[in-house]
């Protein structure tokens, strides 16, 4: 039995569904299995004429002359065009069955009907009309269709153009039937097509946009925030301003970034064929697997695989880098601490698109000492957590940055500086209860004028936060291992951050 | 087509999700603390917009005729047969989009003299439908209807008796007024017009439908918007939208080059319609060509 | 209170013609001066026949109905009480009997001298031929479009008009006596 993975067609050897995949999916990162039914199947009543001037749809009514029609196709293929005028294109000649009579009839534009040359009944032509007209045909009443596609060609076919052939319409229709799988083993057939992650393919005229991405599923996932008909979306990156790089169509599969309103920094899959926004960046398209993401519910995550993988060294040694680098075929330069152990803070060129097209990466290095890491409570402080990561820049980065602003060698802990503006609408939350553990980051909140000063204590306290405040004005948001190295750090210093 | 009445507070939202789902904002009309948005949007995903203008206490109605101009026919536009029933038929029909336009015909008055001339019969035609309104008396009505029968575009024929068996789509009860269509029944035969219209121009619909232009009438417009420089016009409503097309209010001679060459996807507007000399104030016709003539185009 | 009659249409179009003259008359403040306005129509040929009979009271005014006559010394005294027609009542007055026998005393009074006995019954102003134009206005917002007067009878107290779009026929003429006759007795044609 054969399957097909990814667009990878796999022998299966009896083995089952999660023996065959590399990861077991889960409920909340689910894989997809594709069974598609082709066949084809006749379009009720509608039937494509060939001219030797191009293709004609036909939509048929239902009566007698209908019934004539599609017995007798054959009959009509070969046909030439006796005459035309500016009313109809005539078809013939043949027998045709049907009594003759010499009253008027009323026909409507772009009919098809039956009538007799010269009320003979050996002289039966086929007529499509070119506009509506009242005359004699010689038969009752004898349209049967209309002609709904292709009427310019009526304009063109000309005395002697020939009916190619006739036949009824087809259409292939493909009837899908997907399973969403979430961990349970489901039964395979031949010929299933299994779908684990989206085959993405980054735009490199928009390097900032791809970059935004490419940190977006980091983690080799893309989160469905919302889903409609047209698109679906990840809004985890909503507020990182994006400036607009490619304005373009939004077709099927197209990946787009806002780049204003309130949504801007959210990333947009579409379904459908859209027409280009000014609010939409063009980023990258995706290339296989769209129906995974279309068939994900809200909160299911995605495996995302991108064709040019990520180029950024924030917070690797300089030693992994150039590992890193070097598996990409890219040199390093290494600049500033140049040991194997220290951490890199900088990189030039940043983003992974002109990183790739320079073919060389700039990698500055600090000493360890002065990079911790940091573990947050996304749980319990949503808020804090974010602010706390948009001012480091851990939003966008793997490392993030705070600047000493207060340190002193008898007390016994160290003050960071923060945004009050951004702070204004930091809630109490995830208070301190009892006592203040060592090495617990809080952040004043609204609470109090010193909002948004971040702290950290070296030293377990009952009364005062890691910021000096009173418990409620103070809000947690996670905690870093080693405080001690701290205590040697003094004012101008920075230090960085990786999360755990 | 359809119409956002909300709030200015967080109508932002709106826009935004309309931008997002592939719509064109045709129009945005502020009011003090209250906004209108005239959009048109793809067949998919209306009711998520529904659940967002119920969120942020708005809501949204769909336009029926708000991509279609529509031709209301008296025979004469006399002062003293004032107030005419085609003011309240056309006045009626813009509430639902519509954009119409009054023809009085040159010899549209008298049983035997009545006719259509062959230019008032093009500029009828122009337009995605008509409605003739015919006096009160039953045999002046149906000499009438003759000369309307080679009229393509659906089209109605309104008068005084309240039925004519032998007239297609007529709607009774309207003849000759002497005060403004306002009484609950006059109401009735507005709607009846309306409802019949809608049905008319449904299946026209549908037809177009079976064979349709690349690019969306809407979207045409918006580029032509874009690209042309069209600010000194005067009139609200430069550019209007038909079922297959659209109306440039420009003079013909000076623009229809610049509106042949309005890039739309890979080509230009000349290459899939013809564009045309409009014998109403010499604007500009553009009629799109369906697919089948052009090929496949992306919206 | 006034009456109109249409026929000679299908009874859907008489009443909606019946109901566009009662308004259309009613509008321009003519329903209390019409007796009668008959309306028939002849969709066939076509044309349109109307009848209007005035109310008894739209006569010529007449001086005596406007102002107070009494002889007095400086001639006769006429004191008028519509002031509306006083500057009618003047011009006339000087026309008749001369300027210099005309002299104001005050405001709404004038003195006469050398006075026709038949004074109070000088006609002032000939009220039936704004009635009578009022109508012919009120039947162009009444009849179709495009219609001329074929043939006009005037009476003391109406008329009768003939409208069409086609060349006159004998038919007008016959109709015209047949609607006299029928409105105003056969004794009075």
């Amino acid at each position: 039995m054969k399957v097909t993975i990814d667009g990878n067609e796999v022998e299966t050897n009896g083995r089952t569904l999660l023996e065959l995949i590399e990861r077991t999916p889960t409920k909340s990162r689910p894989i997809i299995m594709e069974r598609r039914t082709t066949k084809e199947v006749s379009v009720h009543n509608t039937y494509v004429i060939t001219t030797s001037k191009g293709e004609l749809t036909m939509e048929a009514y239902d009566n007698r002359f209908h019934e004539f029609f599609a017995s007798n196709l054959d009959k009509f293929a070969g046909l030439k065009a006796v005459w035309t005028d500016k009313k109809s294109v005539n078809f013939g000649t043949l027998a045709l069955p049907f009594e003759i009579t010499r009253k008027q009839f009323t026909y409507n534009r772009y009919e098809v009907l039956f009538g007799f040359s010269g009320f003979e009944r050996g002289q039966g032509v086929l007529t499509l009309s070119k506009v509506g007209f009242i005359g004699r045909n010689g038969i009752e009443k004898s349209a049967f269709g209309r002609i709904v596609k292709g009427r310019h060609i009526l304009e063109a076919l000309e005395p002697n153009d020939v009916i190619e052939s006739i036949h009824e319409k087809r259409e292939r229709s493909e009837m899908y039937d997907y399973t969403v799988v979430t961990g349970e083993n489901v039964e395979l057939e031949d010929g299933d097509t299994i779908i684990t992650k989206l085959g993405v393919e980054m735009n490199d005229a928009a390097p900032v946009g791809s970059e935004h991405f490419l940190f977006l599923t980091n983690n080799g996932y893309l989160t469905i925030r919302e889903r409609l008909a047209t698109y679906c979306k990840d809004d985890t990156l909503k507020g990182v301003d994006i400036p607009s790089e490619t304005i373009a169509a939004r077709s099927r599969g197209s990946l787009s970034v806002r780049t204003s309103g309130k949504q801007v920094g959210s990333v947009y899959l579409y379904f459908k064929d859209t027409i280009e926004d000014d609010a939409h960046s063009v980023i990258g398209r995706v290339v296989s697997g769209i129906e995974l993401a279309e068939q994900a519910h809200v909160g299911q995550e995605v495996r995302v695989e991108t064709t040019t993988p990520r180029l950024n060294t924030l917070g690797m040694t300089q030693r992994e880098a150039e590992r890193m680098l070097a598996s990409q075929g890219l040199n390093q330069q290494r600049t500033g601490e140049k040991d194997d152990d220290a951490i890199v803070i900088e990189q030039d060129p940043e983003l992974t698109v002109e990183a790739r097209g320079k073919g060389a990466v700039e990698t500055r290095g600090i000493d360890p000492a002065y990079v911790f890491t940091v573990t947050l409570y996304a749980e319990e402080a949503p808020e804090t957590v974010g602010y706390f990561k948009t001012v480091t820049g851990l939003k966008t980065r793997a490392l993030g940055r705070l600047d000493v602003f207060f340190a002193h060698e008898e007390l016994d802990m160290i003050l960071f500086s923060g945004d009050t503006k951004l702070a204004g609408s930091l809630h109490p939350e995830h208070i301190p209860q009892g006592t203040v553990r060592r090495g617990q980051i809080g952040i004043t909140n609204m609470a109090s004028r010193q909002r948004g000063v971040i702290g950290i204590r070296f030293d377990d306290n009952a009364e005062y936060g890691p910021t000096g405040e009173d418990f409620e004005h103070t809000n947690l948001v996670g905690e870093i291992d080693e405080v001690e190295r701290l205590r040697s750090l003094s004012e101008g210093d920075n230090v960085y951050f990786i999360l755990k | 087509m359809y119409v956002f009445k909300g709030g200015i507070y967080r109508h932002d939202e709106m826009l935004d999700k309309i931008h997002d789902l592939g719509g064109i904002v045709m129009q945005k009309t502020p009011m003090q603390t209250e906004i209108d948005i005239v959009f048109a949007l793809p067949g998919y995903d209306l009711s998520t917009l529904t659940e967002l203008a119920h969120k942020i206490k708005g809501e949204i109605h769909e336009i029926p005729f708000g991509d279609m101009e529509i031709a209301v026919v008296a025979p004469s536009l006399s002062r003293h047969h004032l107030p005419h029933p085609v003011c309240d038929i056309a006045e009626f029909l813009r509430r639902y989009g519509a954009t119409t336009n009054i023809v009085g015909l040159a010899r549209g008055y008298g049983k035997t003299i009545f006719q259509i001339s062959d230019k008032e019969r093009r500029m009828i035609a122009e337009h995605d439908a008509a409605i003739f309104s015919f006096g009160a008396f039953e045999s002046c009505i149906l000499e009438k209807v003759k000369e309307t029968s080679s009229i393509k575009v659906p089209h109605i024929v309104c008068g005084g008796p309240r039925a004519l068996d032998t007239v297609e789509n007529y709607v009774g009860n309207v003849g000759r007024k002497s005060a403004r269509m306002r009484s609950v029944e006059d109401i009735a035969t507005l709607e009846e017009i309306k409802r019949m219209l809608m049905d008319e121009t449904e299946s026209l619909r549908e037809e177009i439908q079976k064979d349709p232009p690349p690019y969306a009438p809407a979207y045409v417009k918006k580029k032509i918007e874009e690209q042309l420089d069209i600010r000194g016009t005067l009139g609200d409503n430069p550019v209007v939208l038909h079922l297959d097309g659209v109306r440039v209010k420009k003079p013909y001679d000076s623009f229809n080059g610049q509106v042949r060459g309005v890039k739309i996807g890979d080509t230009t507007l000349g290459d899939i319609a013809v564009i045309s000399r409009s014998d109403m104030n010499d604007t500009i016709i553009v009629k799109l060509l369906p697919e089948s003539q052009t090929g496949g185009g992306t919206q | 209170m006034m009456e109109v009659e249409v026929r000679g249409g299908k009874d859907d179009e008489n009443t909606q013609i019946k109901k566009l003259a009662e308004e259309t008359l009613k509008n321009l403040g003519l329903g209390k001066k019409l007796k009668i306005m008959l309306i028939e129509s002849d969709i066939g040929l076509p044309a349109f026949y109307v009848a209007c009979k005035f109310k008894k009271d739209v006569q010529p005014l007449s001086l005596g109905s406007l102002a107070t006559l009494r002889e007095s010394s400086k001639g006769v005294r006429i004191s008028v009480t519509h002031e509306r027609y006083y500057d009618q009542i003047y011009s006339t007055l000087q026309e008749r009997v001369g300027k210099e026998n005309v002299t104001q005393d005050e405001r709404n009074i004038l003195f006469v001298s050398n006075a026709p006995p038949d004074l109070d019954s000088i006609t002032i102003y000939d009220y039936t031929e704004e009635v009578r134009d009022n109508i012919i206005d009120a039947l162009w917002h009444i009849l179709p479009e495009g219609f001329r007067v074929r043939r006009f009878k005037h009476r003391e107290d109406g008329f009768i008009v003939v409208a069409t779009d086609i060349p006159p026929m004998t038919e007008f003429t016959n109709k015209v006596d047949e609607l006299e006759k029928e409105i105003w007795g056969e004794a009075d044609v």
